[in-house]
């Protein structure tokens, strides 16, 4: 999928992960992959907002609000963040007609 | 129809089976004495094929699981009380089974099997978790005195009110160990093993961390939501008992190794108290 693409593409958490908040961290699980994931304070921020389907824009704009960041970094690295979990397969793609919650 | 206890640290699986026994290498983890409370009754055959072909299937609710794969096929339900397993006539497909419905039962009664070396050590029981090669044995046979090694690949570690007990895993094959294994002892810390380059040390990692280490070492867990889920559960809540930290291992600096295990424990103890 092509950056720009990603940018307002809606994504949502992968439903055969598992997941617990561990204070204020996030340690996830998928059971397709067997993968093992730990987010920080940030990333868990944008889990818990990928309870129900966002777009990385929307999400960028959740974390400059709730962050001490500026926006050009913030959407750098959320960019990167969703290409990671894309490829580790913890977040998929929200297919319009599914319902958002 | 024979009946056969097995028990892995405490918990007890009775196999019903039709014809002969169990296979002579089961006989290590064959429970003595009286019959057990069983946790699960299993109703056991043997069939010429299962799922011929299969990739590993899985699904689940809490307190049940079925699992399918080749050669393999098997069903487990808690609240019950009982399974079923069909599986190819082949010992080590059927140890495999079993050992997915032990570790299964075990993380419900928050414990699991751990790929680590066991030891104790004095009154203290030491946890060495890590992946092959990382230097659980090498560790564990560097220990002064003469401590007893529960195993140096496979533990069971269960979580009991306020305390951790360290098990020895039966050799499944080999029924006739000796010197036999000694008895549960309490587990003082978990150690998660990475290699160190000329220098040995031991670092504290985040509470999640920490669960994430004692469920990385984790074996032969169902890779099912929530199955998955109830072993996350289970070494957060283990890793709230007792210390559990980051070892790096270097082999050149084993000297000060030990010294710096007590060290970090007292410690640990010190603060906690």
């Amino acid at each position: 999928m092509e950056l720009n693409n990603i940018w307002k593409t809606k994504f949502q958490r992968a439903p055969d992960c598992a997941f617990r908040e561990i204070e204020g961290e996030t340690f996830i699980v998928s059971s397709s992959t067997g993968g093992v994931h730990l987010l920080n304070s940030v990333g868990s921020f944008i889990w818990n907002r990928l309870e129900l389907p966002a777009t990385p824009e929307e999400i960028a704009g959740a974390v400059t609000d709730e962050f001490d960041v500026d926006s050009g970094t913030a959407q750098k690295d959320i960019l990167d963040f969703f290409t990671s979990m894309i490829e580790t397969s913890i977040v998929r793609q929200f297919e319009s007609g599914e319902s958002d919650g | 129809m024979l009946k056969t206890d097995l028990e892995i640290a405490g918990i007890h699986v009775l196999i019903s089976a039709p014809g002969d026994n169990l296979p002579g290498r089961f006989s290590g983890i064959c429970a003595a004495g009286e019959p057990a409370n069983p946790a699960l009754t299993i109703d056991y055959r043997v069939a010429e094929s299962v799922n011929p072909g299969s990739g590993i299937s899985t699904s689940g609710t809490p307190g049940s699981l079925s699992f399918d794969i080749q050669g393999i096929s098997c069903e487990l339900d808690l609240a019950e009380r009982k399974g079923k397993l069909v599986t190819v006539n082949d010992d080590t497909v059927l140890e495999y089974a079993l050992k997915v419905a032990f570790q299964w039962l075990l993380i419900h009664e928050c414990g699991s099997i751990i790929h680590a070396a066991g030891l104790i050590k004095g009154k203290r029981g030491y946890a060495f978790a890590g992946p092959p090669g990382a230097g659980k044995s090498t560790l564990a046979s560097l220990a002064p005195g003469e401590p007893d090694i529960v195993n140096d690949e496979h533990v069971a570690i269960i979580r009991e009110d306020d305390s951790v007990t360290l098990h020895p895993l039966p050799a499944w094959a080999s029924p006739d160990r000796n010197p036999a294994p000694p008895p549960p002892a309490p587990l003082s810390a978990f150690f998660a093993i990475a290699h160190g380059e000329s220098e040995s040390m031991i670092t504290g990692v985040t509470a999640a961390e920490q669960t994430r280490r004692i469920f990385e070492n984790m074996v032969f867990l169902p890779p099912e939501i929530n199955s998955l889920g109830a072993a996350m559960d289970t070494a957060d809540r283990i890793r709230k008992i007792i210390p559990v930290a980051r070892l790096d291992f270097a082999l050149p600096d084993r000297e000060n190794l030990w010294n710096g295990i007590e060290q970090y424990l007292e410690n640990k103890i010190s603060k906690s108290a």
